[in-house]
């Protein structure tokens, strides 16, 4: 690349004082490998220096130097010229590489810009999901505590609320909101620190969701997307597949392998809200003949069918190495349509 | 005697019908290389193939300084033909490397932001895998 500039001022140089050179000196430039490069790369300007060339020796050979002269410049200059474009394809087949690699560049930072936005927004929903959680297992612990603290009450009465307009959304009537709103705003005055008292009401709200969304023979349209949004509120994974919902928590059971009360009772409280179809459930498990994990799905099984409808929930178990041992899988069938 | 005098007029006629179009062809190729020239010398970047340039214009001059040698003005002609040629090339090579040069800074710049991202983005996975861990995850 630095010695081809120099060659093609040096066969200027001599073409412009051309009266000193030899034929000799041509043969010799025709020899380097810049003009070997030119004969492959610009075929058409190199056989005009060839053909010039020989015209000079013609014209030598006749004795005619004034003409061989003419000659030796004319084919100088071809060459120079068939040299020049041999570098410029060159420099257009090294840009054009370039711009491939360009191209390749802007994909994988078109694909990682998209992949950063998607990986953001997971960790978003993943601390959306801690606060949830945070918060339903607060409403959960409420079987387990005999008082409750302010700021539990604080969230019951708030939860309660929000399930009273949406059951007055779905349908609900007057005569049973009422007495609802009425214990609500009871409550939030009074402020009992008994927790069953405010568990009681927090019930009976879910409940009367369910009752309304029952009155429909199928999922009225968005309740697909209000599952979703409940269930993460409520501290559970939750994703809507073509022909389903699927809910997933690895919090159904403890660390010591017992069912999670708490969980199970968000659980249930969700098949309560959307009673539609049935529930399949799947408990990850390493190997399927795991006595300790045939025990505690057994467990499971055995707390689901004390809910309301101990039909509707099926359980078995799979061995998915992309899940956790424990984690519990949930396909909500009836939830199709957004 | 008379179709002598036929064949001389015919003779006279080809000869100065030949003797016409030689002084045409030069002075039309004359022309063209002289406007190639120009339009040449006009370019911004004329000055990157000033030398061709240069040896062009002076075979250019002693073409048309040698009307009675016809055979040494053609010689010139194709001189001025190959010097601008050879300009032309000069001129697209020129352009063809600040392509490249151009190219080349873009995709620097197209790397680097790329690496930035992939970096950025090992952060977030990083985060999330950590958040994953940590139980922020339900």
């Amino acid at each position: 690349m630095i010695l081809r500039p120099a060659l093609l001022l040096f066969l200027v140089a001599i073409a412009a004082c051309a009266g000193s050179q030899t034929a000799r000196t041509s043969d010799v430039l025709f020899a380097t490998p810049e003009a070997a490069l030119a004969r492959e790369q610009a075929p058409d300007l190199y056989a005009q220096a060839e053909w010039a060339s020989a015209q000079a020796s013609d014209a030598h050979r006749r004795k005619d130097e004034r003409a061989a002269e003419d000659h030796r410049t004319e084919s100088r200059l071809w060459l120079a010229a068939s040299i020049a474009e041999a570098e410029r394809v060159q420099l257009d087949r090294r840009r054009a590489e370039l711009q491939r690699e360009e191209e390749h560049w802007g994909k994988q930072l078109a694909r990682d810009q998209e992949a950063s936005a998607a990986v953001a927004q997971d960790i978003s929903r993943y601390e959306a999901n801690a606060v949830a959680l945070r918060e339903a297992e607060r409403l959960s612990a409420l079987t387990g505590a005999s008082t409750v603290s302010d700021a539990t009450l604080d969230a019951v009465l708030t939860r309660v609320r929000m399930n009273l307009a949406l059951a007055e959304a779905l349908g609900a009537t007057d005569e049973q909101l009422l007495p609802l709103r009425e214990r609500a705003d009871f409550i939030a005055r009074q402020r009992p620190n008994a927790a069953r008292i405010a568990e009681a009401l927090l019930l009976e709200s879910e409940t009367l969701i369910g009752q309304t969304r029952a009155d429909w023979p199928e999922p009225r349209p968005g309740a697909s997307t209000a599952l979703v949004q409940t269930a993460s509120v409520t501290g559970f994974s939750a994703d809507r597949l073509g022909s389903a919902v699927l809910i997933r928590s690895g919090r159904f059971f403890t660390s010591k392998g017992q069912v999670s009360s708490a969980t199970l009772k968000r659980f249930i409280g969700l098949l309560e809200a959307f009673p539609h179809g049935p529930v399949a459930c799947q408990v990850a498990v390493p190997e399927l003949s795991s006595r300790v994990w045939a025990r505690r799905v057994a467990q499971l099984v055995e707390r689901f069918g004390r809910s309301e409808d101990p039909k509707r929930v099926s359980t078995s178990m799979v061995v998915a190495e992309s899940l956790a041992p424990g984690t519990v899988q949930c396909t909500f069938a009836a939830y199709r349509n957004p | 005697m008379r179709a002598g005098f036929v064949l001389l007029a015919l003779v006279w006629a080809v000869s100065a019908a030949v003797g016409l179009a030689d002084g045409v062809q030069p002075r039309s190729q004359s022309a063209e290389l002289e406007q190639r020239l120009g339009q040449l010398e006009a370019r911004a970047d004329a000055k990157y193939a000033k030398g061709a340039l240069a040896q062009a214009r002076r075979a250019l001059l002693r073409a048309s300084s040698l009307p009675e040698d016809a055979s040494a003005a053609s010689r010139a002609a194709k001189i001025a033909d190959a010097a601008l040629v050879l300009a032309d090339r000069q001129l697209a090579r020129r352009e063809a490397q600040a392509e490249l040069i151009a190219t080349q800074r873009r995709l620097n710049a197209v790397r680097e932001r790329a690496s930035a991202q992939r970096r950025a983005l090992e952060a977030l996975m990083r985060d999330r895998a950590s958040l994953s861990r940590g139980g922020g995850s339900p």
